[in-house]
């Protein structure tokens, strides 16, 4: 008996040593995956830095394969410039220029747009880009209508070989944007598996695409802009860290860096720090519970009973310390955020606020009914406590630190936010019920439309707050469709503040912005990045605007 | 390592007879739990506060005013700490308790029952013996939906399996021994003789079995919430320390793990060196072995 047990102590013991080994071995592990794969680009890498003359990158900047090249798929909805080219582009002002459209003519009632094509714009594979490539594109996409909305284009007309012609059946003051972001594809080689072989008429071609692991691309022969310096560029899809690691061992000329890396000092590399309208906030139900609806398709309940009260979501607001935020998340790398639009053309000053005033806070939620009564530190309205859950991506350190940090100020005017970090895929099919840490920022303003307008309900992941106010709508309808950027600009402004209402932080508070993020980039000291315009949402393709005008001092 | 170890101090002991193997065994006792019972006390009386974000002691190395340093977002490492290991220890013991009840109820019931519930339970263990262990857990937390409790089930599940066998072939003893058997000619019920003679033969088996299954429950605790699963960031878990200072490690805090990892080693070691002691005290006869 004596002998049996002693012998199962002994495999429990040395199990239980087995084990700490293992968690160990977890831990190590762990950290081991992003350098072996760093050991196994050592040799190309190395290839590259001896070179004197520099021709050739590595970037790690993140996933930036997003959409896989296939415009049908996404790729084009932040950031083109690198494979393909679009009828129109900005330039670093924000104006919008010709790009495969040599200009571009809208008539008087701005319902039938003319581009004349360049005539010398070749796709990678050599072929001509036709006017016949740009309407498949356009007609596709419509066709399509899940990642473009081009419901409102009455035909895409070839008139000649090197003429388009798209007529509208109204107005739309975003559509000269969307113009900048549709990469054109070749009719004859489009197919289902377009990602495979993505042939683009940009500066660069790809000529080796491993899902998740690397994308490398080379320099289109064909190309009609400026030859760029740097014929070979090799993208790492590293994590955060293990892309500073790169940049630590000499390995990648470019890496990403979040606010808490900000500080690392890497040797023979700069900081270089980008304002963006990349804009972080706090998404809110404003609808009670109990709805149901859809995301991306998938049936999902919808609203929250505490959310859905204007004092809580005003509050949040004016409660909230937004220079705190950006000190404790961002280790201060970026700008105060009162609207989705911050300092663009579109964006209403009056809607910026004083913050950080607890009092006010406590003020507006006492008047809206919110009292602590029972003395926890949580107020209360008939019997419901003012606590609900924040949902944020768990894969984003930024959105992870700044979800807490708003939960930690909440607490102090008596709001209790239980942060849960999760999957998008979760956050989508519950997001609707509670907070969550949300994101954007474009250089148009058709966000505003698609994440404040109550016609936009149940279409993707548009107005997650499901937030209607009549006026804001009629408002939003009437910058759309509005026939110039002067006065669509003047609606945007409206729906964001009219002096009694609008979607901001001071009218109906959806979704309370709170910050934008600088993008922060550890480059090459020698690595000249030229003009960059204001970054937009993503990290990871805001950089590629200008590739073309990229040099290498010596 | 350290098993073989002590194993050489006990036989160091036994054949200098200078110490005394016994007054040696209680200081051990002493010192482990007493540092289990301050980690508690500090986890009690540490403050809230300290866990607050604050942009001005961010990413603080270890000093006099914050002992473990502080992270990236200005919280108190020790306090953090502290905290987590109470969560470990409390779901440690909370799932150790559940284990033990199943593996008694089970073990017991096997030896008892007759050949057919017999089969089957030893089946049942077979089973959760044979499937890896952390992977069963992943399973059975994520049916749970995540969270506290679906650690608890899932480790309570888990981890019963081993002390059931030894439950059950001790009780299979007990019952043919002879005063048992003496016991039943007069006449005593099932019940009295499962009461009277049964449950405290196997007692210490299972208080042993409880303590030891302590650590490896600990460790398990660690690596679920490692893993994530439902546990909000901001509850101070082991787990969840190590996994968010991962990716600070590459810019050199090591004191948001070493601290926090040490000292779960330590904690682990604790209840593995009382278990082990108390195994002795209860067994005495064992420690001559």
């Amino acid at each position: 008996m004596r002998a049996s047990n002693r012998r199962w102590l002994a495999r429990k013991r040395a199990l239980s040593y087995f084990l700490s080994a293992f968690s160990v071995f977890l831990l190590l592990t762990g950290c081991e995956s992003g350098s072996s794969e760093l050991t196994a680009n050592h040799d190309a890498s190395s290839a590259i830095n001896s070179q004197t003359d520099k021709e050739e990158l590595v970037l790690a900047v993140g996933k930036m394969d997003g959409g896989q090249f296939d415009p049908k798929k996404g790729w084009g909805m932040t950031q083109i410039r690198l494979t393909h080219s679009s009828l129109l582009t900005i330039d670093p002002e924000l104006n919008f220029i010709g790009d495969l459209a040599k200009s571009y003519t809208i008539s008087e009632d701005a319902l039938t747009w003319t581009f004349p094509l360049r005539e010398d714009a070749k796709f990678s594979n050599g072929e001509q880009v036709t006017a016949g490539d740009v309407k498949f594109t356009y007609e596709m996409l419509k066709e399509d209508g899940i990642k473009f909305d081009l419901s409102f284009v009455k035909s895409i007309e070839a008139t000649d070989n090197h003429t388009v012609v798209i007529t509208l059946n109204e107005p739309r003051s975003t559509f000269v944007s969307q113009l900048t972001e549709i990469g054109i594809v070749p009719k004859a080689h489009y197919d289902d598996h377009y990602s495979q072989n993505p042939i683009g008429s940009g500066p660069y071609k790809i000529v080796q695409y491993d899902d998740g692991q690397q994308v490398i691309m080379e320099y289109n022969p064909y190309w009609y802009g400026t030859e760029p310096q740097f014929k070979k560029l090799t993208f790492l899809l590293y994590e955060e860290d293990a892309a500073l690691a790169a940049a630590k061992a000499g390995e990648a000329d470019i890496v990403y860096v979040p606010p808490t890396f900000a500080e690392q000092q890497v040797e023979g590399m700069t900081l270089r720090i980008y304002e963006s309208i990349d804009s972080r906030g706090i998404m809110l139900p404003t609808q009670p519970s109990g709805g149901k609806g859809l995301t991306n398709g998938k049936e999902v309940e919808y609203g929250n009973d505490v959310t859905s009260d204007l004092a809580i979501r005003q509050s949040l607001n004016v409660g909230l310390n937004r220079q705190e935020l950006l000190d404790v998340a961002l280790n201060g790398y970026g700008q105060k955020a009162y609207c989705l639009c911050d300092n663009m053309p579109w964006f209403n000053e009056e809607t910026v606020t004083e913050d950080g005033d607890v009092e006010a806070a406590k003020k507006i939620l006492a008047d809206g009914g919110w009292v602590d009564t029972n003395k926890d530190g949580i107020v209360e309205k008939d019997g419901r406590k003012a606590e609900f859950t924040l949902y944020f991506s768990s894969s984003d350190q930024l959105r992870s630190d700044l979800s807490l940090a708003v939960a930690d100020q909440a607490a102090e005017f008596g709001i209790k936010m239980n942060t849960v970090g999760t999957t998008w895929d979760d956050i989508y099919v519950k997001g609707k019920t509670a907070a969550v840490a949300w994101g954007g920022g474009r250089h148009h303003p058709h966000q505003l439309y698609t994440m404040n307008s109550s016609k936009v309900f149940d279409q993707g992941i548009n107005n997650m707050s499901y937030y209607r106010n009549p006026k804001v709508d009629e408002y939003l309808d009437k910058a759309l469709t509005a026939p110039t950027q002067e006065e669509s600009n003047k609606y945007w402004k409206l729906a964001q503040w009219d002096g009694t209402t609008g979607f901001s932080g001071i009218g109906d508070a959806p979704i309370v912005w709170l910050v934008r993020v600088d993008h922060l980039y550890l480059a090459n000291e020698k690595l000249d990045l030229g003009k960059q315009p204001i970054h937009s949402h993503g990290h990871e393709w805001a950089l590629f605007g200008n590739v073309t005008e990229w040099t290498w001092g010596k | 390592m350290l098993s073989i170890q002590e194993e050489i101090e006990v036989q160091g002991v036994k054949v200098g007879g200078e110490f005394n193997v016994r007054k040696k065994m209680l200081l051990w006792l002493t010192i482990s739990s007493g540092f289990l019972l301050i980690i508690l006390i500090l986890s009690f009386w540490l403050s809230n506060d300290h866990l607050r974000l604050n942009a001005t002691n961010k990413n603080l190395a270890p000093s006099l005013g914050h002992l473990f340093g502080t992270d990236w977002l200005g919280r108190d490492m020790l306090t953090r700490t502290m905290k987590g290991l109470r969560l470990s220890l409390a779901v440690g013991a909370f799932a150790s308790l559940i284990s033990v009840i199943i593996a008694t109820v089970m073990g017991i019931c096997a030896a008892t029952f007759g050949k057919a519930v017999d089969a089957v339970i030893s089946w049942i263990i077979d089973l959760f013996i044979g499937m890896p262990h952390l992977v069963f857990m992943v399973l059975i937390c994520f049916i749970a939906g995540g969270g506290i409790h679906g650690i608890v089930l899932s480790i309570s599940l888990t981890h019963w399996t081993a002390l059931a066998r030894v439950v059950r072939s001790e009780v299979l003893q007990i019952k043919s021994a002879e005063y048992i058997q003496i016991s039943r000619s007069y006449g005593k019920s099932p019940w009295y003789i499962a009461r009277k003679h049964i449950m405290p033969a196997i007692f210490p088996q299972i208080m042993i079995g409880f303590l030891l299954m302590f650590p490896h429950v600990i460790l398990h605790e660690a690596a679920l919430t490692f893993l994530g699963f439902g546990l909000s960031p901001q509850t101070p878990a082991i787990g969840i320390i190590l996994s968010e200072a991962m990716s600070h490690i590459s810019t050199g805090k090591w004191w948001l793990v070493v601290f926090p990892g040490l000292l779960l080693v330590v904690v682990v070691k604790c209840f593995d060196s009382i278990g082990e002691q108390l195994r002795i005290l209860l067994e005495p006869a064992s420690s001559n072995e």
